[in-house]
């Protein structure tokens, strides 16, 4: 073997030597807390942060960004979501009228850059949004006439007519003037092209980095004005498949994880090391209607689309409703990982939520649903097992699901057989969400299976059903004027147990007068490692979620298991054993050594 | 003068093809029958009169021919993503790197051990050894990439936790050496899962290449001099057999900017596949535009690159 050969195996031998010993010492950032270093809580997830322009917020985890990197005017409610102190002192000055609202802002908070944060930066957050006109937050301004600071201490929202939007409280983050003031006036996309990063704030965390498509880093804010949180540093991971996001939770590779599938929720209910949350979710599933049919028949004043002019009796569309078995669906499609629907207004929401008692429940009643045809006109005159229209001619419908979403499709499947079983001859038809987003646009589908997300305030949710919402946010352009007075009334009242009564009556109206059936409320499956971390709550308690909830607070109580995280950071992916190391090390140096030693024995070419 | 003619031809052949793709690759993005500005501002809260300011914006209020001039003359003028709006050249940039680590680590190796074992089937055609190669690496070829690569997490990461899970790296603070060792012991498994199911194709066409050339004459001359059997391969049968190989692995490495979106979904892995699969669920018609402009320019030059180097390893090629 010549010296060259031997040269070449020993750098190879080291080279593999030095790797081994290298990854045998590499740890992962939770392990570094054993030997003094940050805390970090290390949260995955399916989704990652779209951007971290807070204009740009459109997404569950955009919004758990936020609301950590940003205060709020006013706070919700750790337990009951109403309104408490925020950067504001609650409960605010009202003036008589119910038009001015004057908030005192406590002293001595600062920006993460260490810029103090005083009126002046309230009241820039808000002319902001309305000069610019931000959509993402505009409708929680009321009908604002001005925002003002007179002094560093004082922040003033003067409205046009009574509104209770300044106490909602409006769910908007505060922003800092010194940072933004260069953006206003400017156009909507310069605005949001601004990147953001650092994203100086004051809230509890600061967003200190971000890999699109791995990690947001958020570091905590030690001299936050509502406590010193315990962990130094969140790190949310990006995870493109639910099973591997299962498997790093259990590896230790994750200290918790969110948007659990239920099927793998499901795998993970008696492990020992790991506590699992079901929570109310801020989203529903439900069966929405087109009310855009032909020209001449369409809903009043709405644009033409395809819709079956069925739809627009109230008997037809109650005789559906009442041929859907909400509790399979519950059973059956999320595996008891959901509830069952009714208003539209989410459980999370307990103080707002309205629920029909037992006489006014439409339940599962495939025999109510065929007499409520029956007696609409729509009966079976051929005995081929589905009816037709009271002019007797050929009656079919078509429901519309998404396939992108979860549920959706299982749920589309079962609802078009229990129609079926009532006579309504109907099939189902399966598109992407982009195309669904063409189909609605056009008004082309008579139903369909989606969901849609609620914020706190129920005027997101209930504005919905009016008319100026056509063509926008609309499902199928449903209108009725009873309904917009409610929705002005309630816009417009300061009065805060009025404005509870009339939302109570909106969302009676709409379960009764039916624009879509709420199919079931989902939950979020949550989990976490309990050998790591502890202090883990809810918000609102006691069903609400620890992740994505409505601000800091949950995250403020989670503090390291210190005694167990010595332990718990070795079970975390600890690298190739040293041994498998020294086996590779001896089989390169022995297949090397025969390779060469073979060369050497060969004769040479001697053409 | 005959390889400066060969040389010429094949530039402008791919100058053309560049052209026909450029368009091809506008027209066939305006053909789907959505509204990007919906399909972008659908989970965001717009005015009606942000949504017309943007179709403003991005170009689209302007005729189809207009649009298409202007996309022509400034086709690196990517814009903003409609998704995030950040500038397309940093969202494709971001993970270029972790692209090209991957695919092109897998690429390198798979050719080398699929060349070394196409070599070693050949030279021992219907042998044990053969069969038993050919059999191991079609069922590595035929396996789904996205399955095998999950059976390796399970083995190597979930159970015996030699490796990662899954993403590009694990402590985002390591420097240097730390870096280099974090990102490599990510890069094994999605590594080793595109080598193993790919090496298989490499041995398949250099197994059947070398089969044909030992069957050359110059072959049997070589053997009737008296050379060893393992000279006759190094010398004279090999290199006339890795001709076909070096055209593919060219060609293979223009895939590269392609990702692998099954290994990058299994791994979590901050890929172009991936990034090139959500743009086009959620029609961000510019980052699909730079994608796929970027995808066919790679696999434009490759082959240049491929017709050139074949021409210079064979002259026959270039005087024909």
């Amino acid at each position: 073997m010549s010296k060259r050969s031997l040269q070449a195996i020993l750098l190879v031998s080291t080279l593999v030597a030095s790797l081994s010993a290298s990854g045998a010492a590499a740890q992962s950032p939770s392990a570094s807390a054993a030997s003094g270093g940050p805390v970090t809580l290390t949260i995955g997830s399916t989704s990652d942060l779209v951007s971290p322009n807070v204009f740009k917020a459109c997404c569950a985890l955009d919004y758990e960004f936020l609301f950590l990197n940003y205060d709020q005017l006013l706070n919700f409610d750790k337990d009951t979501l109403a309104a408490t102190d925020g950067l504001a002192y609650y409960p605010p000055e009202e003036s008589t009228d119910g038009k001015t609202w004057t908030f005192k802002i406590r002293t001595g908070v600062k920006w993460s850059d260490g810029v103090p944060l005083t009126a002046k930066d309230v009241a820039f957050t808000f002319n902001f949004i309305k000069d610019n006109h931000m959509g993402a937050f505009f409708n929680y301004l009321g009908d604002a006439k001005s925002f003002e600071a007179p002094d560093d201490e004082t922040f003033i929202w003067r409205l046009n007519t009574p509104s209770t939007a300044p106490i909602a409280p409006p769910w908007l983050p505060i922003i800092p003037e010194h940072i933004w003031s260069r953006f206003d006036g400017k156009d909507a996309k310069t605005i949001k092209e601004f990147k953001n990063i650092p994203a100086v704030g004051s809230g509890a965390f600061n967003l200190t980095d971000w890999k699109p498509g791995q990690y947001m880093s958020l570091d905590a804010n030690k001299d936050y004005w509502g406590g010193t949180p315990y962990i130094d540093r969140i790190v949310w991971k990006v995870y493109d498949n639910p099973e591997a996001l299962k498997l790093a939770l259990i590896n230790g590779e994750i200290d918790a994880a969110e948007a659990l599938p239920p099927a793998i929720f499901q795998q993970i209910q008696n492990v020992s090391n790991i506590t699992t949350n079901v929570s109310n979710a801020n989203y529903y599933d439900d069966l929405a209607f087109n009310f855009r049919g032909a020209p001449g028949a369409a809903f009043p004043g709405s644009p033409a689309g395809t819709a079956d002019p069925s739809l627009q009796n109230l008997d037809v569309r109650k005789a559906i409703a009442y041929s859907i078995d909400k509790q399979a669906l519950v059973d059956r499609v999320t595996l008891g990982y959901s509830s069952v629907g009714s208003s539209v207004i989410l459980p999370t929401y307990t103080q707002w939520q309205w629920q029909p008692d037992a006489s006014q429940t439409i339940g599962f009643s495939p025999e109510a649903a065929k007499s409520l045809l029956d007696s609409a006109g729509y009966k079976d005159t051929n005995g081929d097992g589905f009816r037709e229209t009271p002019n007797g001619e050929p009656w079919s419908l078509q429901v519309l699901t998404i396939t992108d979403l979860t549920y959706s499709v299982q749920e589309g499947k079962l609802i078009v057989g229990w129609m079926n079983d009532v006579g309504i001859k109907t099939s189902i038809k399966s598109v992407s969400e982009s195309k669904a987003y063409d189909l609605w646009g056009a008004g082309d589908f008579d139903m369909y299976v989606w969901g849609w997300g609620a914020e706190p305030d129920p005027d997101s949710t209930l504005q919905l059903f009016i008319k100026s919402q056509c063509e926008w946010w609309s499902d199928g352009c449903y209108s009725d004027p009873a309904y917009e007075k409610m929705y002005a009334s309630q816009h417009t009242t300061a009065d805060m147990a009025n404005r509870h009564d009339i939302v109570s009556q909106m969302q009676q109206f709409l379960y009764e007068q039916m624009p879509l059936v709420i199919l079931l409320y989902e939950k979020d499956l949550q989990a976490y490692r309990n050998d790591r971390f502890t202090g883990f709550t809810t918000q609102p308690s006691p069903v609400g979620s620890i992740f994505y909830a409505f601000g800091p607070q949950v995250y403020l109580g989670i503090k390291p298991v210190s005694a167990n995280q010595e332990t718990a950071s070795t079970s975390s992916s600890s690298g190739v054993p040293i041994w498998v190391w020294i086996a590779l090390v001896v089989v390169v140096v022995i297949l090397g050594g025969a390779f060469l030693a073979r060369r050497g024995k060969s004769s040479e070419d001697t053409e | 003068m005959g390889s400066r003619r060969y040389l010429l031809k094949k530039i402008l052949q791919a100058f053309f093809t560049m052209w026909f793709v450029l368009t091809m690759n506008f027209f066939l993005f305006r053909i789907l029958p959505s509204d990007p500005v919906a399909n972008m501002t659908k989970a965001q809260k717009l005015t009606r009169a942000e949504s017309a300011a943007l179709r403003i914006e991005f170009g689209l209020d302007k005729p189809m021919l207009q649009q298409y001039l202007i996309y022509i003359t400034h086709p690196f003028n990517w814009g903003l993503s409609f998704q995030s709006s950040r500038p397309v050249a940093d969202v494709i940039g971001e993970r270029v790197w972790p692209t090209l680590l991957l695919v092109g680590i897998s690429t390198i190796l798979s050719t080398i051990f699929g060349v070394l074992i196409g070599i070693s089937s050949a030279w021992r055609r219907g042998s044990r050894l053969d069969v038993n190669w050919l059999v191991s690496t079609m069922t590595f070829y035929s396996m789904p990439d996205f399955w095998f690569g999950m059976m390796l997490l399970l083995a190597f990461a979930a159970t015996l936790h030699w490796f990662p899970i899954s993403g590009y790296m694990g402590d985002p603070t390591a420097t240097g050496w730390g870096h280099i060792v974090d990102v490599a012991r990510h890069l094994v498994l999605p590594v080793t899962t595109l080598t193993i199911g790919y090496l298989g194709e490499y041995s398949l066409i250099m197994r059947s290449s070398l089969i044909d050339v030992m069957n050359e004459d110059f072959v049997g001359v070589a053997r009737a001099k008296g050379l060893p059997d393992r000279l006759v391969r190094r010398r004279h049968a090999v290199p006339n057999a890795l001709l076909p190989i070096v055209t593919m692995v060219i060609l293979y490495f223009g895939y590269v900017l392609g990702g692998a979106v099954g290994v990058e979904t299994v791994f979590s892995y901050p890929g172009l596949g991936k990034l090139t699969y959500e743009a086009i669920d959620q029609q961000d018609f510019p980052v699909m535009q730079a994608m796929f402009l970027l995808f066919s320019a790679a696999v434009i030059i490759a082959n240049l690159i491929a017709d050139i180097t074949y021409g210079y390893l064979d002259p026959r090629v270039r005087e024909a």
